[in-house]
């Protein structure tokens, strides 16, 4: 490879990283505070939707930025509300948050624009042409993450929150109250993620564009033992994966033509491999997914 | 008795989830007494209907079983969308690689396939939890991706019908066809597979209430450290559980494959994986609930076929919302109960009590 091709490469790990590193932390802040949260796809299919539409509709790009925000902290909210006052398994209602995104986006897209797929595809100039701008916020957010959880009040609260809630309530903290805040905080985040996939990577909202990514930021999520530098590297392994792969279609490896679906699945494949050979079931927050006697 | 109680309360939790829906459809401007009454006549509104309606519910009663069961063992088993893709690709394979079988052998041999296949699928989720201790949910999520990539490999690369316009595979062989069932519409693609799938049900429920490994599986999920104690290993039952979740998904695929298309068709599946969730959950992971809401939900999709072409904004996807609201209101039950016992009940007996006192003086 040559230097151009490594800068290359190098560029687009970034660029694929960006929604994984804000998705993989918006479930750091709810999966912390003891929140088991595999709403992530639905957190970006939601924001990524809302963005597109918005800046399509107002014509301005600080619109759809504004309305991917409030899409994602409203999915937060109801999503937070459930868990936290429904009392029911994290899980489940996760993955009835994800279902309820690929149900009513199409038919929120139809009723704006008469169409069930996509939104309509944004000109240039109502597009974010520097995927590098949200790779240097990605960054500042591995240091105010780090330091939220090390440093501040908040942030110990979170963690405490995930580990023993009784602990925070004797304290006379609200369990409820801190969680509902901190699934919200991690849904805006998770939002930047969905921002960026509509308005800067594509042109415009396109069905599924999520693809599995908030899935894929679970596993390094968990990878990363729940800590935000680990999971920021975790998260660029992935995005390296997923950037070989899409070097690798429709090309021959030793003069054979490997098919399209077997290298696009090639992601999903090193991901479940690294779960299968890093068992780190002892460092997930102790009451995660557990409910709170009262 | 408490079969009619549960049965009310499933009733109760799916209108409240499809008024949540509903609500969603006044939100974006169409009527929701429209899309309720297209929503009903479209699954129920003739014989032809009826058996449309049937004929989804089929796949649906598999999958619905298969989450049942996982369910039954403490397992979240959200793979059954990947678990049939696999299992069709089996059925489909062996149907167009052994045309000729003996249709004695055809029939039993393919459901066996698409049971073992299957089950083997998704018995990595278990065997990854149980060794690697990494969560099912998370592991059948990724080996969904793993199949949706695998089933297209299989149907566009190897088994492909070049004289087909559409991405599709050879016709399997005449042997391996269930037959129609011609007694509520000869035209509709209902087949002999919806037996099965009652035969299935049957069993499922026998195992639960009558056996030692239905109660030995209960165990695993319910008390695991008792079980550890009496002697049981977890770590067999969970595997052996994934195993059993993932064959009946593989079987769902059978029907449609081997009653209706005679091939497989890219995207086969059609996301009556994850509508499993919703039958099991609503079905409170028991069989007959798991029919009856199967039945329900095979409706729904019917029903919702319509919404297309006859409203203006609404589309078939409105299923899906359904779906998720009703799987919410359930997962959300123990909250609900929880807010009537302290918040609700105390208010109403204070304001029954005192109109009462008042009344009395």
């Amino acid at each position: 490879m040559s230097p151009n091709e490594i800068y290359d490469f190098i560029l687009s790990v970034a660029r694929l990283g960006v929604p994984l590193i804000f998705a993989a932390y918006g479930g750091m802040l709810s999966e912390r505070s003891g929140v088991a949260n595999i709403a992530l796809e639905a957190y970006l299919l939601f924001s990524a939707f809302a963005a597109a539409a918005a800046t399509s509709i107002f014509a301005s790009l600080w619109m759809g930025v504004l309305f991917g925000l409030l899409a994602a902290a409203l999915v937060g909210v109801l999503f937070a509300v459930v868990c936290v006052y429904g009392r029911g398994d994290q899980v489940v209602i996760g993955m009835a948050f994800n279902l309820l995104a690929a149900g009513s986006i199409p038919i929120f897209n139809k009723a704006l624009f008469s169409i069930t797929g996509s939104t309509p595809a944004l000109p240039m100039q109502l597009r974010m042409t520097e995927p590098l701008i949200f790779f240097g916020l990605a960054l500042v957010f591995v240091l105010f993450l780090e330091f939220l959880f090390r440093k501040t009040k908040h942030g110990l609260r979170i963690t405490a929150c995930g580990e023993n809630p009784m602990a925070l309530m004797t304290q006379g903290v609200s369990y409820k109250k801190l969680r509902l805040r901190a699934v919200v905080e991690g849904s805006l985040i998770a939002g930047l993620g969905g921002i960026y996939l509509s308005l800067c990577q594509g042109s415009g909202y396109a069905r599924d564009m999520a693809a599995g990514r908030g899935f894929i930021a679970l596993a390094a999520l968990i990878l990363g033992a729940w800590r935000p530098l680990p999971t920021f590297l975790a998260c660029l392994f992935f995005a390296a994966t997923d950037a070989v792969q899409i070097q690798l279609q429709g090309k021959a490896i030793a003069g054979v033509l490997i098919p399209n679906s077997l290298i696009q699945i090639s992601p999903y494949v090193v991901t479940l491999i690294l779960l299968v050979f890093s068992s780190r079931r002892v460092l997930a927050p102790q009451a995660i997914n557990k409910q709170v006697s009262e | 008795m408490k079969f009619f109680i549960s049965l009310l309360s499933s009733l109760f939790i799916l209108s409240l989830g499809i008024l949540l829906a509903l609500t969603l459809v006044a939100f974006i401007g169409e009527s929701p007494l429209l899309v309720l009454k297209i929503l009903i006549s479209g699954s129920l509104g003739g014989t032809r209907e009826i058996a449309n309606s049937l004929f989804y519910a089929t796949p649906f009663i598999f999958t619905g079983l298969s989450v049942a069961w996982a369910f039954q063992v403490g397992l979240f088993n959200v793979g059954a969308e990947g678990q049939m893709l696999m299992g069709g690709i089996a059925v489909t394979s062996l149907g167009i690689l052994l045309p000729d079988l003996s249709p004695v052998v055809a029939i039993p041999l393919a459901f066996f396939v698409a049971f073992l296949i299957g089950g083997l699928w998704g018995a990595i989720a278990g065997w990854v939890k149980v060794a690697r201790g990494a969560h099912e949910v998370l592991v059948t999520i990724l080996l969904n991706f793993v199949a949706f990539g695998a089933s297209s490999f299989f149907i566009l690369n190897v088994f492909r019908n070049p004289e087909s316009q559409n991405p599709e595979t050879f016709e399997i062989g005449p042997h391996y066809f269930l037959s129609s069932l011609s007694f509520f519409d000869p035209s509709s693609p209902l087949n002999q597979m919806i037996y099965v799938a009652i035969f299935c049900a049957l069993v499922f429920s026998m195992v639960f209430r009558k056996t030692i490994l239905g109660f030995y599986q209960r165990m695993s999920g319910a008390a695991p450290g008792v079980a550890l104690r009496s002697g049981i290993f977890i770590d067999r039952q969970i595997i052996f559980a994934m195993f059993i979740s993932g064959g009946l998904a593989g079987l769902a695929s059978c029907g449609t494959i081997m009653g209706y298309a005679h091939k497989a068709r890219e995207g086969f599946a059609n996301g009556a994986g994850f509508i499993g969730i919703a039958v099991a959950l609503l079905g409170r992971n028991r069989a007959s609930g798991v029919v009856l809401s199967a039945i329900l939900f095979g409706a729904l999709a019917k029903g919702s076929l319509d919404l297309d072409l006859d409203t203006q904004f609404v589309t078939r996807d409105l299923a899906l919302v359904i779906q998720a609201c009703i799987v919410i209101v359930v997962a959300s039950q123990p909250g609900i109960e929880l807010f009537y016992r302290n918040v609700l009940q105390p208010r109403l007996l204070a304001k029954y009590f005192t109109k009462y006192a008042e009344s009395k003086k």
